[in-house]
């Protein structure tokens, strides 16, 4: 039988695992950016300060690699609300970036990167939860 | 696209779970495709025609076939 006209779907919905190591990732990052603004605040400023700091780069890395690794592994649907959540975020934080430039040309103090960061990952995942949770 | 999704699932009495393990997809792939929030890709809807053994236009229609506004 000519197998090419076997249908061939989407892979297979995500592994179990997957949506936990979302979950590991973040939980991760989370720590570090918590570690960062303390090891900001508290420490003297040396080598152990910087490398604190500049430690959440690590965990978006491996954050990013476990949101490519969700993609690849999910099915048509989830792989489309991925794509939108991430233009709808993509949208939403370069906003925030411009509108905080504007606040500070008209005076305002001058705020933190972090904010619209946290708020874009923030956005990102509850746009995603009902998905994970299988809410629909 | 209008489709009869939910009647031929409701027909072989399977749930979406059921369904969705059949055509290796998501149960919200299947929610998505049924409540018409997404319009699925050529190859899954072939797999749905094939699995119901029906023509794929029996199962999907556009929605200027079937008088529907949107």
């Amino acid at each position: 039988m000519l197998d090419i006209l076997t249908p061939k779907t989407s892979p297979a919905k995500p592994h179990r695992g997957a949506w936990q190591a979302i979950a590991w990732s973040q939980w991760a990052f989370w720590c570090q950016v918590a570690v960062a603004l303390l090891a900001q605040r508290f420490m003297p400023a040396g080598g152990l300060r910087s490398a604190l700091i500049l430690a959440p780069l690590l965990t978006v890395a491996l954050v990013m690699g476990v949101a490519v690794w969700i993609h690849q592994d999910s099915d048509e649907y989830i792989r489309s609300r991925m794509q939108r959540a991430a233009m709808l975020t993509a949208v939403t934080m370069a906003l925030l970036g411009m509108a905080w430039c504007f606040f500070e040309l008209l005076g305002f103090p001058r705020l933190s990167m972090v904010w619209p960061v946290l708020l874009g990952w923030g956005l990102f995942c509850v746009q995603l939860l009902p998905l994970a949770f299988g809410k629909e | 696209m209008k489709n009869i999704v939910r009647e031929l699932r409701a027909e072989y009495g399977w749930t979406q779970g059921e369904l969705a393990n059949r055509l290796n997809v998501s149960r919200q792939t299947v929610n998505a495709v049924e409540t018409e929030r997404y319009e699925p890709s050529l190859s899954l809807a072939f797999a749905i025609a094939d699995l119901f053994k029906r023509p794929i236009e029996a199962i999907f229609r556009a929605r200027y076939e079937t008088g529907a506004k949107k």
